[in-house]
């Protein structure tokens, strides 16, 4: 471990005595190491390490942040002035209920692995390499536009004025390739594959033949009718769509300021009873997984909807405090200078018992979408998405007949919950979300062709 | 300081690099974040470091460290890393020559948001929230955003620029909603200015509280789009974001040699003859402007498309000189007078980060036409005024989602339309703009692309024939 964390605990004091109420000071070192594509070749290697603090201090329930990545004396004393003086410039907040007491840590595994660690640049750009080439070897049609083999390592510690002191390190290690295939004056859509990891057991020469194979896939053109039809869902599109609408939705400070639609709804059904899911932040390897969250507060595994009924949301201790729950541990925070937000640590979509394989050949007439265009433009307190389907294949009597262009999804997503059909055994997991690819009912389709 | 920066720029030649350059910075960064009438957090921090980019052996190599004392290690760990990529390159990295220079570029604030108090501009806000939250009960929530940002950065290369620059952007968005029955609403406004704190001198909590209000209770009462394919007039705000991300991403120099859908199209005709796009870093007061860009080349307005026609991408140097590469070994075609200079388009959103191809103020220029006479001839369209968001692929497939938009019936603006969205392939669109307006207004906004920068688009009203509008009432 790195030994910055060790020399910072005398600033809590010092923010005591220069008027806050209570202090939390938060520590992050990440080091980071990355080859990346450009161009079409493997031409740039980078390296980065930091170490910062970002100090929160209550006055009065005002909430005041300062950061730096400096740890000498002189720098965190500043911090410390900035800080009170943001606080005390704000409004006092008698809803604030404190920062969290001590509490032990959650017992988390699989989310270190020394090996990444000891890595070097020559091996990440015999990796790049590898998925470079499988990517070209696949097709004479395909072009990279951007790739990346990355290996991290971090460290958090985490101390407030209540006696709370926990650390922990991590790593993670990935690789992702974006490209398109091109023939003629047919330019296909940008495909991309990925394979993030906690471990050292990527597979870059996969990653690089599945975007490929994805990219030439999407060159061979079909037709589709507008109207109602069946539409399965890889995990980038359910990434994007659920990003920006059921994460919102179940966020506890959405839902106590009636920003939900599921505000006053815990115990109904919500969605299909096909469909269960659980935000799980000791989730074994899971890219989010961490013994506590960024306020210091154990991390769980909680239901958000089993068999369709809803039984939870996201709090930190803020809202959780407010809305006269605990927080939940999801108090997310990026790095030292940004400060903790709701939001999902592993958010689990139960597995059902089909592959990906036999799902597409049990469909009659559908779409599969790869990726969605224009999530970030959904209503989340609505749930209405207009996005565009890309890529997006069309299916006949369970075969794929080919790739469609300009095909627009105008439906409600918490409508479309409810008509999850079939879930796939084919789990991926990246950033907060560990899915297989769902199967959705009756989804409104807008096309182009007319 | 300085004295230091030339030091290590000469080491890392010493090192064996055939070029190397330092970014440094020093910035001052305040924010707040305001929950209906909450005041979620205060934030106030310094953030300072350093990066050497370098070539070696015609590979990249980066690294980047937050303390002076020790940008030698980060200089002799940038070359070590570029040797590795060298392993792998094929094509070696080669820069397009430019004008070297040495300026120092001192904004001066027309006011300065470090020596506006905090707590002044906790109470502007706060007010803009109790004015929006008070307008009416069907109002239920304000979020508000506010951050600014004042400092330096340095710019040192081994071809002999040295650009010492100020940094100065103030930006805020608020975001509110509404509901009435099962009728959600959501609408957003953003201010920004490269200028300084005046910007909110001149928009006032009391006036912006009553144009977000207002678009907020039109959402409660507007109708559904149709589905399908329509004509639609598109406001200063909407062209601005369709220039900008179903154009200007394919017109990045690095996305076209990716196998974008321009690159074999350039000099060709790929918009109607009315459509005239550029990108110009040198619009006095625009959100995307500045002097030099992050490899030191003097920012200038680009012409990229001139009635209709592909004349110029937006390049660093890097992909100007891999244009210019295959231009000579007749790889690519391109017409008489196309721009392959590099044109000051690459920019990093901090120290930590190398540059990237990156657009500045992205905009259609103005034509002839008044919003009148493009309304008066169709029976049935959408005038688009404001944008959701909106986001392309380099097939050329955009989409853009509206937060205010009416119909346009038998010639005249009628009800307004929620949530309605857009969508096309960027290229057929821009054929079937037939008519550009008189106005012009340019937008405030933040791209990313793995980086997030600060950009300016706009444009006047344009009105294409055809366009894909995805609603949810099938026709």
């Amino acid at each position: 471990m790195n030994d910055g964390a060790k020399s910072i605990e005398w600033v809590l004091d010092y923010a005591e005595r220069h008027g806050a109420d209570e202090a939390e000071i938060y520590y992050n070192y990440s080091r980071e190491l990355r080859v990346e594509v450009n161009l079409g070749q493997v031409s740039s290697c980078h390296f980065s390490d930091e170490q910062g603090v970002g100090l929160r201090v209550v006055v009065k329930g005002a909430v005041g942040f300062s950061f730096s990545n400096s740890l000498e004396r002189g720098k965190l004393e500043e911090v410390v002035v900035r800080a009170v003086k943001a606080a005390k410039a704000s409004k006092p907040d008698e809803k604030w209920r404190g920062l969290p007491a001590p509490k032990k840590p959650s017992t988390v595994s699989g989310i270190f692995d020394k090996r990444v660690c000891e890595i070097s640049e020559e091996e990440l750009v015999e990796d790049a390499k590898t998925m470079l080439n499988a990517a070209t070897d696949y097709s004479s049609k395909i072009s990279a536009y951007w790739g990346v083999v990355v290996s991290e390592w971090g460290e958090v510690a985490l101390m407030n004025t209540h006696g709370l002191n926990v650390k922990a390190e991590e790593t993670m290690m990935g690789c992702a390739l974006g490209t398109v295939a091109r023939d003629g004056d047919e330019v296909s859509p940008e495909c991309s594959e990925f394979d993030f990891q906690r471990r050292r057991k990527i597979n870059p020469e996969k990653v690089g033949r599945e975007a490929a194979r994805l990219a030439v896939e999407s060159l061979r053109k079909a037709n589709v009718e507008q109207g109602r039809c069946k539409v399965i869902l890889f995990h980038p599109a359910l990434h994007a769509l659920i990003g920006y609408t059921l994460l919102h939705a179940v966020s506890g400070d959405n839902v106590v300021r009636e920003r939900s639609p599921y505000t006053g709804k815990l115990g109904e059904l919500v969605a299909s009873s096909m469909l269960h899911v659980v935000d799980d932040g000791t989730l074994e390897e899971g890219l989010n997984t961490f013994p506590f969250d960024g306020e210091g507060v154990p991390t769980q595994r909680k239901e958000i909807i089993d068999k369709g009924v809803l039984r939870g949301f996201l709090f930190d201790s803020y809202w959780g405090g407010v809305a006269g729950f605990e927080s939940t541990g999801n108090a997310g925070r990026a790095d030292y200078a940004s400060t903790p937000h709701i939001s999902a640590t592993n958010l689990v979509v139960k597995k059902g018992n089909i592959s990906r394989e036999e799902l597409i050949e049990g469909m009659d007439s559908g779409l599969i979408v790869l990726d969605v265009q224009g999530a970030h433009s959904s209503n989340p307190v609505s749930g209405e998405i207009s996005v565009v389907a890309n890529p997006c294949w069309v299916v006949k009597n369970g075969e794929v007949l080919g790739a469609a262009k300009g095909v627009m999804i105008a439906d409600n997503f918490y409508e479309m919950l409810k008509r999850v059909d079939e879930v796939a055994d084919d789990v991926r997991k990246y950033s907060y979300l560990v899915s297989p690819s769902v199967s959705f009912s009756e989804v409104k389709v807008v096309t182009r062709q007319l | 300081m300085e004295d230091e920066l030339v030091r290590t720029v000469d080491y890392g030649l010493s090192l064996g690099a055939s070029y190397v350059e330092i970014r440094g910075e020093e910035l001052m960064e305040a924010s707040l974040e305001i929950e209906d009438e909450r005041v979620r957090i205060v934030e106030q921090g310094v953030d300072r470091g350093f990066s050497v980019r370098v070539i070696s052996g015609g590979a990249w190599g980066f690294a980047s460290t937050s303390s002076l004392e020790r940008l030698r290690d980060a200089c002799r760990s940038a070359v070590k890393l570029a040797s590795a990529a060298s392993r792998a390159v094929k094509e070696k990295v080669e820069l397009a020559e430019v004008k070297t220079s040495v300026d120092r570029v001192h904004v001066k604030p027309d006011e300065n948001p470090a020596n506006v108090g905090v707590d002044e501009k906790i109470e502007m806000f706060l007010e803009l929230g109790r004015a929006i939250l008070s307008f009416n009960d069907r109002i239920k929530s304000f979020n508000f955003n506010y951050s600014d940002v004042y400092g330096r950065k340095w710019y040192f290369n081994s071809d002999g620029t040295r650009i010492v620059q100020d940094v100065l952007y103030v930006w805020g968005r608020a975001v509110a909603t509404a509901r009435e029955g099962d009728v959600y609403a959501a609408y957003r406004e953003e201010l920004g200015s490269v200028k300084g704190f005046k910007v909110w001198r001149e928009n006032p909590p009391g006036e912006l509280a009553e144009k977000i209000s207002h678009a907020l209770l039109e959402q409660l009462e507007a109708a559904t789009p149709r589905g399908g394919i329509f004509p639609v007039v598109m406001g200063p705000n909407v062209t601005g974001v369709l220039v900008h991300e179903a154009f200007g991403h394919l017109a990045e120099a690095d996305s076209a040699l990716a196998g974008g859908l321009l690159l074999h199209k350039l000099g060709e005709r790929v918009a109607s003859p009315l459509v005239n796009i550029f990108d110009d870093a040198t619009i006095e007061g625009g959100f995307g402007s500045f002097k030099y860009d992050d490899e030191g080349v003097r920012a200038q307005r680009s012409i990229i498309v001139k009635e209709g026609r592909v004349v110029g991408l937006m390049y660093d140097r890097e992909t100007a000189a891999k244009i210019q590469e295959m231009i000579n070994k007749h790889h690519l075609k391109v017409c008489e007078g196309f721009n392959t200079e590099p044109t000051g388009n690459a920019r990093a959103e901090g120290f930590r980060v190398p540059p990237l191809v990156r657009m500045r103020n992205t905009c259609i220029a103005s034509g002839d036409w008044t919003l009148e006479e493009m309304i008066e001839d169709l029976s049935f369209g959408y005038l688009l005024e404001s944008f959701r968001g909106g986001q392309a692929n380099l097939d050329g497939t955009f989409q853009v989602g509206v937060q205010k938009a009416y119909e346009i019936v038998d010639g005249e603006v009628g009800r307004p339309v929620r949530n309605l969205s857009i969508s096309g392939n960027t290229l057929e669109t821009l054929m079937h703009v037939d008519a550009v307006g008189n106005d012009f207004k340019l937008n405030v906004g933040w791209c990313g692309k793995g980086q997030t920068v600060n950009v300016g688009d706009g444009g006047p009203h344009i009105r294409c024939s055809r366009m894909l509008v995805g609603g949810m009432k099938l026709e």
